[in-house]
């Protein structure tokens, strides 16, 4: 094979003619991100995640072949946006839930978002509905979380060679659908390779997709001490006032403001420089003066939640949301999957717990209404921040502080950034 | 004449409290509203039940693990074992985890929400009622609570 030269964003490579892009960048040491290139099958370029530029004109990565004399762009500013675009499109296509799935930690496009350095997304999420189908004898396939890239359809065979998987339905209403049959005679390692070879938690073995232990997966990376010092900002104190903080957890569950006490004996010396306002953290129930910055934690979910964070925008100059909650609604958002009702009657009228016959659902003058869906915190203001995790590390949230307050540059260190 | 309270402090979670007067200032009514609904009991439904403990964590970030054990002895129900035939090591896996809950939420009470009562006495000013406070006023105590 006749070895030719082109080259990535300005720099000269070499690899053999007709080489697929994505292998000939990894050996000259550039990575192209991608959901469902997979070594020996034929380019299928669906996912559109390793978008690149040839010669100017914008392609999938996947489906190109070097030639002689290409000019290859892929980290160019405007790609690297296009390609997070891209990615926060299928997270809002599906209902990527991170906290409760099984692949967390093993799954590639979860691994992307933090590569890509994903922290909201600029889309709305459509919060679908579809079936999460364990009629298979071995395996459950979550449409949920789906992105269709194709990888199981082409892969996926059984020992005589047939196929397992395929699409049925067109456009958006695309979905990978299951042969039961040709299901039944998967051997354990077909079906498990089916599970790995899934870039998201689509497909699952039974009693195998927790096999892995967190901590222990693909993609985690072993956590640091936690490593957090006021020291350096105590200098601060001698040139500055105090620097004001409120907190509020709306629809949230408080564990955000676990986590910010999770600093441990770190927030004696923050308290050294910033003073607590509006907090449940210091118990002072309504704003006494004008804050430097809010951290949110929780979504809305009832219209008290609503005036709380419109107060709080009135009241602070900077407004951090804290968690997947505030960030797009997190675990209660899976609520906007079911209409309102529905939950409603569930929780008082027909839960084990609920006396026989019962028809009252509590309302009252003062009890907030529940809005008809779960509202993330930007969609009802403008927010500044965005610190993903369920709950986020200590660390991170304290180290936007640091950075917002008192100019501190830092960076995320992988462990620190998570949506689980 | 309506008292309202808001948030109710001094417990892990969300409340409000409203009290009405009537005209000789005498108690009326009173309400303890827990505001907070998310809907937990509809929308875990169809999901696999392996998912639930992790999905009811999020219930109350500040006991986490009490939720987990519930949702865990939910799937003990559904999949027919008896309690007394969980293998010792769940069983103390689960104690272990509760202890460990139980130990972290009490020493989070007494001394993140109730130390600032004892220690200034409920008389002092609100403002100064706080874990902030103690901070401040006994930075070695607070070291050692924390």
């Amino acid at each position: 094979m006749k070895n030719i030269s082109f080259k990535i964003d300005g720099r000269n490579c070499t690899a053999e003619q007709g080489q697929n892009l994505i292998e000939a960048a990894k050996q000259n040491g550039i990575f192209i991100p991608t959901l469902c290139h997979f070594k020996h099958l034929n380019p299928l370029g669906s996912c559109r995640v390793c978008t690149v530029k040839n010669n100017g004109r914008t392609i999938a990565g996947c489906t190109l072949n070097v030639d002689e004399g290409m000019d290859i762009e892929v980290n160019t500013p405007e790609l690297l946006d296009a390609r997070k675009a891209i990615l926060e499109m299928m997270f809002v296509e599906g209902n990527h839930f991170c906290p409760s799935c099984e692949k967390s930690g093993d799954c590639q496009m979860q691994n992307l978002g933090y590569e890509t350095g994903i922290r909201y997304t600029r889309f709305p999420h459509l919060f679908v509905d579809r079936i999460v189908d364990a009629r298979p004898e071995r395996i459950v396939v979550n449409q949920n979380r789906c992105i269709k890239c194709k990888r199981c359809i082409e892969e996926v065979r059984t020992t005589d060679g047939n196929r397992v998987f395929n699409f049925t339905n067109r456009g958006n209403k695309t979905l990978v659908s299951i042969d039961y049959e040709q299901e039944a005679k998967l051997s354990d390692t077909q079906a498990e390779h089916a599970m790995h070879i899934c870039p998201t938690g689509s497909i699952l073995v039974k009693g195998k997709s927790f096999g892995k232990p967190f901590g222990n997966r693909e993609f985690d990376y072993s956590n640091k001490e936690k490593n957090i010092s006021f020291n350096e900002i105590k200098k601060h104190k001698t040139t500055h006032k105090k620097k004001r903080i409120a907190t509020t957890s709306l629809a949230g569950c408080f564990g955000c403001h676990m986590s910010m006490l999770d600093v441990d004996l770190g927030i004696l010396d923050l308290i050294e420089v910033v003073e607590f306002n509006k907090s449940p953290i210091t118990d002072i129930k309504n704003f006494t003066e004008h804050c430097d910055i809010g951290l949110i934690e929780g979504g809305c979910c009832n219209t008290h939640n609503i005036e709380v964070l419109r107060e709080f925008r009135k009241n602070c100059d900077i407004l951090v949301s804290v968690g997947e909650c505030a960030i797009w609604g997190g675990l209660p958002a899976i609520r906007n999957t079911v209409p309102l009702e529905e939950c409603l009657k569930e929780a008082y009228l027909n839960s084990m717990t609920s006396e026989e016959n019962e028809t009252i659902i509590p309302n009252h003058e003062d009890i907030p209404k529940i809005l008809n869906k779960v509202y993330s915190n930007h969609e009802v203001v403008k927010i500044d921040y965005h610190i993903p995790g369920c709950p986020p590390n200590a660390n991170h949230i304290w180290n936007v502080v640091k950075h917002i307050l008192f100019e501190e540059e830092y960076s995320i260190a992988y462990p620190e950034f998570k949506y689980d | 004449m309506k008292i309202v309270i808001e948030p109710v402090t001094r417990v892990e979670g969300h409340g409000k409290v409203t009290i009405k007067m009537n005209e000789e200032g005498k108690v009326e009514d009173a309400f303890l509203h827990i505001v907070e609904f998310r809907g937990f009991e509809k929308f875990i439904q169809g999901h696999p039940y392996w998912e639930a403990p992790v999905l009811v964590q999020r219930l109350c970030g500040i006991c986490p693990v009490s939720h987990h054990i519930a949702a865990a002895k939910a799937i003990d129900q559904l999949v027919g074992v008896d309690p007394e035939n969980l293998t010792p090591t769940a069983t103390k896996l689960r104690k272990l985890l509760h202890y460990g809950q139980v130990f972290q939420s009490h020493s989070l009470h007494f001394f993140y929400l109730a130390s600032p009562d004892i220690l200034f006495g409920i008389d002092a000013p609100a403002e100064k009622r706080n874990i902030v406070a103690v901070a401040t006023e006994n930075q070695e105590l607070a070291k050692k609570g924390i």
